[in-house]
C-alpha cells in the first residue's frame, strides 16, 4: 500500500492508496475541543395572540294550527367556538457567542415540554412530534407541534456571529360558514328554522368548543297563542339573550420547553 | 431534483502572508495555518506569527488544520433498510366543523433501531436519505391528499434510533421499503503517549500525527472534489405560513404537505350549507437555506 503526504501552496494533502483522506483545499470539518454545554433552555410558544370567539346560535319554531289556540314549540340553543384569529410568530433567542472565525456548530439537542396547551385544537392534542428526552443530531429546524390550522417549529443554527435559537409559530386562515342562515327574524307566524355565527372581532379557526354549559345551551317552550311569536319573544341563549352561553375563552395553547443543547463550534477549512 | 443550495467547495481566499506547518513537540501542537502576523522569529512556536499553532481557538480563522480540532471522525458507516407501514386515513373533524382534504396528525410514533455502537458514549450520529442527511423531522414520504410519512434520528450510548411520525390525509399512505445510511462519528481519540508527532510509514504509506490523535488509514467528514457528498443543512430546513408547514429538504426539493383544498367550514343545526374558508396550504416564499457537502472518502 502505497500514500502520501504533501504541502503545496498552504494546502496539505493526505492520501492513503487511491483514498484521499483529508484536504484542506476543500471542505475539511475542524471542530473546537471545547465543548458547548447549554442545559434547562426554556423555549416558549405563546399562545396565539389573536383570541376570539364564534357565537352559534339556532333557533327553531313548530308551529301546530290545528290546536286551539294555535301551538308553538320555540327552541333556542347557543354554543361558543373559542377561536385564533391568523397570525405568524417568530423570536429568536441567543444561546452563545460563536468564537471568531466559526462557521458551523455540530452538535445535538435535547428537549422535554414542560408546559403544554390546556385544550384540545380542533378535538387533537397538540402532542410534541420528535422524541423528547433523548439526544437527536441537529440540523436545520424541527416540527415541534402541529394540528390543523397550527404549526410550531424550532429552529438552530448560526446567525449574526451567534448560536441562535428561533420559535414559529403560525395559525391559518379562518373557518368559513360565518353570518346568518335560514330564519330567525321576528316575527314569524309559522315553522321556521335558522342559525347565525357571529365572531367578535374577527373570524377564526375554532380551535376548541364543548357541548356542555356553559359553552353549550339548550332551552325550549310551548306557547298556546294564535298570534305569531318569533325570536325576539324567545331568544335567552342568543348572544344578546338573558342566558347567554359564555365566551369567557378558558383555553391557553401555551407551550414551553427546557432545551439542552450540547456540540462543538468549527470551521470548513 | 431541485436544486441544492451548497455552498461552493472553494478553498477560503489564501492570505497573502506567509503560511506554516509546524509541530511545537513541548505543547505537542502540529497546525497549518497563514500567519497572522509577521512579528517574531519563524522558528519560535510562540511567537505572534505562530499564535495559530498554540492558541487555536483564538486564531480559528487563519487555521486550515490543527490537531487539536476534531475531523469528525467517521467510525461506522452502514446502511439499514427499514420497512415503514401504511399511514391510514385522518380522522373526521369534530361536530360542527365540516372541510375538505382535513389532515391530522398520528400519535403512535414508530420506532426502530438502525445502528449500534460500542462507544459508551452519546455520539454524533448523521442518518442520510439518498444525497441529503436527515434533520429532526424530515419527510420521507408523502401523498397529495395531505399524507407524509416524517423520520428524525436520536442517539443513545449503545444505539441510533429512528423515530416516524405521520401527518394523515384524506387517503392512506403506502408502505414504504427506505434504506437509511447512518455514519456514526467517532470523538477524537487521546494522545496515546508515544511522544511521535509526525509519523510517516512508508510501507504503509500511513501517516499518524499527534501521538495517534490523526491517523490517515481513518475516515473523516469532508468533502472530496469528484465524490458523491450528502447535503448538510446549516440553516433553516423548514418554514410555516397560513398555519401549514413547507419542508425544503438539503437536496432542494420542496414538500408542501397540506393540501390546496384544504379549507374548513362551520356547519349548523338548520342542516343549510355553509361556503368553506380559503386554503389552509402553505403560503410563503421559503426556498431553503444553503447547505454544505459532506461526505467520508
Amino acid at each position: 500500500m502505497t500514500g502520501s503526504f504533501g504541502i503545496e501552496g498552504a494546502q496539505f494533502t493526505i492520501r492513503n492508496g487511491t483514498r484521499l483522506v483529508s484536504t484542506t483545499d476543500g471542505t475539511l470539518v475542524c471542530l473546537l475541543p471545547d465543548l458547548v454545554d447549554l442545559s434547562g433552555i426554556v423555549a416558549s410558544w405563546p399562545d396565539p395572540a389573536n383570541r376570539d370567539y364564534a357565537y352559534a346560535f339556532h333557533y327553531r319554531q313548530d308551529r301546530n294550527i290545528l290546536a286551539t289556540p294555535d301551538a308553538y314549540i320555540q327552541l333556542n340553543q347557543c354554543q361558543v367556538f373559542f377561536t385564533r384569529r391568523p397570525q405568524e410568530y417568530l423570536a429568536e433567542q441567543v444561546l452563545v457567542a460563536a468564537p471568531a472565525g466559526a462557521d458551523i456548530f455540530v452538535g445535538t439537542v435535547r428537549l422535554s415540554r414542560t408546559t403544554a396547551p390546556s385544550h384540545t385544537w380542533l378535538g387533537a392534542p397538540l402532542t410534541v412530534l420528535v422524541k423528547e428526552g433523548q439526544w437527536m443530531p441537529w440540523s436545520g429546524s424541527a416540527l415541534l407541534e402541529a394540528g390543523l390550522g397550527i404549526a410550531r417549529a424550532m429552529h438552530i443554527k448560526i446567525s449574526g456571529g451567534n448560536l441562535v435559537l428561533q420559535r414559529q409559530m403560525s395559525v391559518s386562515t379562518p373557518a368559513g360558514g360565518y353570518g346568518s342562515y335560514g330564519t330567525i327574524a321576528s316575527p314569524a307566524a309559522d315553522n321556521i328554522e335558522g342559525d347565525e355565527i357571529l365572531y367578535q372581532t374577527g373570524p377564526g379557526i375554532p380551535a376548541w368548543t364543548s357541548t356542555s354549559a356553559p359553552y353549550w345551551k339548550q332551552s325550549q317552550r310551548e306557547s298556546a297563542t294564535d298570534s305569531p311569536v318569533g325570536p325576539s319573544d324567545y331568544e335567552v341563549h342568543r348572544n344578546t339573550g338573558s342566558d347567554p352561553c359564555s365566551t369567557t375563552d378558558p383555553t391557553n395553547y401555551t407551550s414551553t420547553y427546557s432545551v439542552d443543547v450540547k456540540g462543538h463550534f468549527g470551521r470548513r477549512s | 431534483m431541485a436544486s441544492r443550495l451548497a455552498l461552493p467547495i472553494v478553498p477560503r481566499p489564501r492570505a497573502t502572508g506567509a503560511w506554516a506547518f509546524m509541530a511545537d513537540p513541548s505543547t505537542g501542537n502540529i497546525a497549518l495555518y497563514d500567519e497572522p502576523s509577521a512579528a517574531g522569529a519563524a522558528n519560535d512556536p510562540n511567537s505572534a506569527r505562530n499564535a495559530p499553532l498554540n492558541n487555536p481557538a483564538a486564531n480559528l480563522a487563519s487555521l486550515y488544520w490543527h490537531i487539536q480540532l476534531d475531523n469528525m471522525e467517521v467510525l461506522s458507516d452502514a446502511v439499514a433498510s427499514v420497512s415503514h407501514g401504511t399511514v391510514a386515513v385522518a380522522a373526521a373533524g369534530p361536530g360542527n366543523i365540516a372541510g375538505t382534504s382535513i389532515y391530522d396528525y398520528s400519535y403512535t410514533p414508530v420506532e426502530t433501531v438502525i445502528a449500534t455502537h460500542s462507544l459508551g458514549y452519546l455520539p454524533m450520529a448523521y442518518v442520510a436519505v439518498g444525497d441529503d442527511l436527515i434533520t429532526p423531522g424530515y419527510i420521507v414520504q408523502m401523498n397529495a391528499s395531505g399524507a407524509a410519512r416524517y423520520v428524525s434520528a436520536y442517539v443513545t450510548t449503545t444505539q441510533v434510533i429512528l423515530r416516524e411520525w405521520a401527518q394523515r390525509g384524506s387517503l392512506a399512505l403506502g408502505a414504504l421499503a427506505q434504506d437509511y445510511r447512518v455514519l456514526v462519528i467517532r470523538q477524537q481519540p487521546a494522545a496515546n503517549g508515544n511522544h511521535r508527532l509526525i509519523d510517516w510509514n512508508e510501507s504503509t504509506g500511513v501517516l499518524v500525527m499527534g501521538e495517534g490523535r490523526f491517523d490517515s488509514s481513518r475516515r473523516y467528514l469532508q468533502v472530496v472534489p469528484g465524490g458523491t457528498p450528502f447535503g448538510l443543512a446549516l440553516g433553516r430546513t423548514l418554514d410555516l405560513a397560513n398555519g401549514a408547514v413547507r419542508f425544503v429538504a438539503p437536496d432542494g426539493t420542496t414538500y408542501d404537505p397540506v393540501p390546496a383544498d384544504t379549507k374548513l367550514r362551520f356547519t349548523n343545526s338548520s342542516g343549510l350549507v355553509t361556503p368553506l374558508g380559503d386554503s389552509m396550504a402553505y403560503n410563503g416564499t421559503f426556498t431553503g437555506e444553503p447547505v454544505i457537502e459532506v461526505q467520508a472518502p
